[in-house]
């Protein structure tokens, strides 16, 4: 009778440290996993609030049929050319189809850093002034103006 | 006396088994919820990293009743997103739009078929009824996998 107690007890503890083994890694994953997650979402709002953009006006235009959009990265976070995005009258404008985009007169550079105004030529026979251009980057912070 | 050692025999193959069927049911159990909390963990951690804005000017005079409606997407989060109608919720003026009724490609390259970060596509509410007449206001309300987005224009 001792025995077979001991050996029943035994086998559910056995069961015990396996449910646990089996428990534990699937939680501390899921855990591990979440947290990431939001550490990475964390840093993006970070990021979001530490940039900013602004259409300089003044050397924003159209002549003849092309258009010059100056923007200037008035954030604190260094941003990235080929994820410039601009809308002329609500319509997409693909980025493939800029005449040039250059930073600071350097049209080879991705890196669109704090201080530093970006440039994108675009022709099209169909803009004209008052029309609304919209620039938006990362994050999709945008910024719109009348021509 | 062989009687009692049998009868000791025979509730202790019964412990046994009993024991045995505790600790199995239990692991079985364990198990179950266990590969329940790795799969909610996938599907939370996903809807963490998920975010979209739309970038379309609200204030273009390009919605016009009888015209499609097309809005631009931007994928602003860490999570890749299939570009497939299933992929996103759209409700137009307290409508929802079917499936069957949305158009979505790449924006900058129609062949691709996964929106990365950066990305941005045209969703494309096909045959809508925007309302042009006594205020024009319109509101499209997209979810992407949890995120929300709100888009109003005037007609």
């Amino acid at each position: 009778m001792g025995f077979s107690v001991s050996a029943s007890t035994a086998i559910v503890f056995a069961g015990l440290f396996l449910a646990f083994g089996i428990f534990y890694p699937a939680a501390v994953n899921g855990y591990e996993r979440v947290t990431e997650a939001q550490a990475v979402s964390t840093d993006a709002a970070l990021n979001e609030k530490n940039s900013d953009i602004a259409i300089d006006s003044g050397n924003t235009n159209v002549a003849g049929n092309t258009l010059t959009v100056t923007v200037d990265n008035t954030g604190s976070t260094t941003l990235y050319v080929d994820e410039v995005d601009l809308l002329v009258e609500g319509e997409y404008i693909q980025r493939s189809s800029f005449d040039n985009i250059a930073v600071d007169g350097d049209d080879t550079t991705n890196l669109w850093t704090p201080g530093d105004p970006l440039v994108i030529e675009y022709t099209d026979n169909t803009i004209s002034t008052g029309n609304q251009i919209t620039v938006a980057t990362d994050h999709g912070i945008k910024e719109t103006e009348v021509l | 006396m062989a009687s009692v050692s049998v009868s000791h025999l025979i509730i202790f193959i019964a412990s046994l088994v009993v024991a045995a069927g505790v600790a199995g049911t239990l692991t079985t159990g364990v198990e179950r919820v266990s590969s329940s909390i790795e799969d909610g963990s996938i599907d939370t951690s996903q809807q963490v990293r998920t975010d979209v804005e739309i970038v379309s000017d609200p204030g273009a005079n390009t919605y016009t009743d009888g015209d499609q409606l097309s809005v631009y997407v931007r994928n602003t989060g860490s999570q890749n997103i299939p570009i497939e109608p299933g992929s996103v919720d759209v409700i137009f003026n307290g409508q929802f739009v079917q499936n069957s009724n949305i158009a979505i490609e790449d924006a900058n390259n129609p062949s691709n078929t996964v929106w990365r970060r950066g990305d941005v596509v045209n969703v494309t509410v096909l045959s809508p009824t925007i309302d042009g007449s006594g205020s024009g206001d319109n509101r499209l309300f997209l979810t992407v996998n949890g995120d929300e987005e709100e888009f109003e224009f005037n007609a």
